[in-house]
């Protein structure tokens, strides 16, 4: 099902307006992670798509139909809350047959699509246990399958990962992709987490202050950033932001001349800062002075102190060279933004 | 501290940190009931000097064989289905409405909880005035209605129906809050839940809220049956010292009372209050059995 939001208007009362003229599409069958910062609007978006909020103006449109004002029974959302919501009075194949018992499914035909979807998610042994004897995994996966039975217009996760651990997570975020592709339901998941995000998801959407930043696939959103915030909020390590008067002295190609006079700060992706062997791509060559150097995995980290802002970088080779060297930005990973934080073109440089 | 095991000097230390309360307690509670359940089996008592003639079942043969008891214990019964059932609906709805009240809602809590606080003579006495039979308010209303006026508390008839309205007004305050409580418990989401698994009103209420009100409900249901097994206050008040007309008033409570206070029987009294707290405890017991049938596995309990 494809869902369009047009020029949402929100306001929580006594507050300032949290979305003004939000609009996007959802594709058919996408699979959409919403992220953004503690107060963003993630979970506020997902409750207007859900119903369980109406905007102050505009509308959500499920394929074509205006459900702006449809009540929740009416929407056909299926919703995984944070702490999943399960009833704890039912067992779980009641909790997961539950929405087709509201729908006066005949018992046997509902316990037999229930145990279909427990075998989806993974939990038939634990059928006649209830949510207060499951482990988070395991609860999480009932929320799952409870919220598939009906064979939702849309589905709903909201930080379906975040009380678990790590291992769960990365074994629930596949599964969660699995069932997605299988049952074809456009999805969106709220996530603080990016590395949710970036494993899973078709389409990101970053959202900050109420506001949509960009929403673009994984590769779209690392490599062409639309602002400063984006650039910051997705990639490990952190973007280095560096003053533009700082860097503009060390440059190695002619730069645009509108690129020169609007661009405020720099922005340099950790793997793009490199040990000085300068190649055609080499687009600035700053001299530093080492700060140290460590290992995470297979990652090797090196912070380093350039003018007055301490950089880092993935791409320096662990070393026992002297304290003050030059390193290589790469053009390929080096952002120009202005005032305002936008992204400037690069153009061609030119050598 | 956390680690210490008890030994017989912490144990000493803790016995005498409670032994005020618990001699209390021994002296004035436990002593007295041991010796009034014991009274119950004495023959040829001498309540004041103490002297007993001989243990033996002839208070209960008594109970068994006596027309006042078989009445206070069959009014007792009907006052009980009447007053119980009644008074744990109305709350219900009450409480109900007033979790879904938007305005008001703590003033009108306050004016339900008011009879809880309200001495059960002064209400009697209120309610003597609601009964009258000339001035009465309720006459009044049977008049609006077009119905013969009833002589609420000197007809037979109408008499217990009479105690029944009053208990059932008095027990709702306690009830309803209780009630309030336990729905304010309910978590929001699970209403959420529902409602987008499709859930409408009606099923909202017969799939979330009435089965997680179930232990309310019956641990409201259990005090309300030894409440009102107890009854005695307000028919006294009520009926100005007396059972009632024609003893249509005469419950367990008041009958215990009139053996040992009116008639000085105090082993027959002894072996009534056995009685009723035979009742108590068998009532008790069997409403726990279906809670224990209602339970369900709450958070904390370790998966096996």
């Amino acid at each position: 099902m494809e869902v369009n939001l047009k020029h949402l208007n929100l306001t929580y009362p006594g507050q300032q307006p949290l979305f003004q003229n939000l609009t996007c599409t959802l594709a058919d069958g996408e699979l959409v992670a919403l992220v953004g910062p503690s107060g963003s609007g993630k979970t506020t978006l997902l409750n207007v798509l859900a119903g369980i909020l109406t905007p102050d103006a505009g509308q959500v449109v499920f394929d074509g139909t205006d459900v702006t004002r449809a009540t929740l029974q009416r929407r056909n959302i299926g919703m995984v809350f944070q702490d999943y919501a399960l009833y704890p009075h039912l067992s779980v194949l009641d909790n997961i047959a539950f929405p087709l018992k509201m729908a006066h499914v005949k018992k046997r035909l509902r316990y037999q699509r229930a145990r279909q979807l427990a075998e989806l998610v993974a939990i038939t042994p634990q059928l006649a246990k209830y949510p207060a004897q499951l482990s988070g995994g395991q609860q999480q996966r009932v929320a799952l399958a409870r919220a598939l039975i009906k064979q939702p217009a849309v589905l709903l996760l909201d930080e379906p990962l975040s009380n678990l651990d790590a291992n769960l997570r990365v074994a629930l975020r596949t599964m969660i992709r699995r069932i997605q592709r299988q049952t074809h339901v456009t999805t969106v998941f709220v996530t603080h987490d990016q590395n949710d995000a970036l494993q899973i998801a078709d389409r990101i959407i970053v959202l900050n202050h109420g506001k949509i930043q960009q929403m673009a696939t994984t590769t779209e959103l690392y490599q062409r950033p639309q602002n400063q915030f984006v650039a910051q909020f997705i990639g490990q390590p952190r973007i280095n932001l560096i003053p533009m008067t700082a860097v503009r002295p060390y440059f190695a190609v002619q730069l645009a001349p509108t690129l020169l006079a609007n661009a405020v700060t720099v922005g340099i992706r950790p793997e793009a800062l490199e040990s000085a062997t300068t190649t055609a791509t080499t687009l600035a060559q700053l001299p530093v002075r080492l700060v140290a150097q460590w290992s995470v995995g297979k990652e090797q980290l090196t912070t380093v102190q350039f003018a007055q802002t301490t950089l880092i970088s993935t791409a320096v080779p662990a070393t026992t060279q002297p304290l003050t060297t030059t390193l290589a930005v790469r053009a390929n990973g080096c952002y120009f933004f202005d005032a305002e934080g936008n992204r400037l073109e690069m153009g061609v440089p030119h050598a | 501290m956390l680690n210490s095991r008890p030994t017989v000097r912490s144990t000493l230390k803790a016995l005498l940190y409670i032994a005020p309360l618990l001699v209390i307690s021994l002296a004035f509670t436990f002593w007295p009931l041991l010796e009034a359940f014991a009274m119950g089996f004495y023959r040829h008592y001498n309540f004041y000097l103490n002297q007993i003639g001989s243990l033996s079942l002839a208070n209960f043969q008594f109970l068994w064989h006596d027309a006042a008891f078989q009445l206070a214990l069959r009014n007792t019964l009907i006052f009980i289905i009447g007053v119980v059932p009644v008074s744990i609906g109305l709350a219900l709805l009450l409480a109900l409405s007033l979790h879904h009240a938007r305005h008001f809602a703590k003033l009108l809590q306050t004016i339900y909880f008011l009879p809880l606080v309200t001495s059960s003579v002064a209400i009697a006495i209120v309610w003597r005035w609601l009964f009258s039979a000339e001035h009465g308010g309720l006459n009044g209303w049977l008049a609006i209605i077009n119905r013969t006026p009833v002589d609420w508390l000197n007809d037979p008839r109408y008499s217990l129906l009479a105690l029944i309205i009053v208990c059932i007004w008095h027990s709702l305050g306690l009830n309803i809050i209780l009630l309030l409580a336990s729905l304010q418990q309910i978590d929001r989401r699970y209403y959420l839940a529902a409602q987008l698994d499709g859930a409408n009103s009606w099923q909202q209420f017969t799939n979330v809220t009435w089965p997680l009100l179930t232990p309310m409900i019956l641990l409201v249901s259990i005090n309300a049956v030894i409440v009102n097994l107890k009854v005695f206050d307000q028919v006294y008040a009520l009926f100005n010292g007396s059972a009632g007309p024609a003893n249509a008033d005469l419950t367990l409570m008041y009958y215990l009372y009139q053996k040992f206070y009116v008639e000085d029987q105090p082993t027959i009294a002894a072996a009534c209050g056995i009685v009723l707290f035979g009742i108590t405890v068998g009532l008790t017991l069997g409403t726990l059995w279906v809670l224990r049938r209602h339970h369900y596995p709450q958070r904390g309990w370790s998966p096996s």
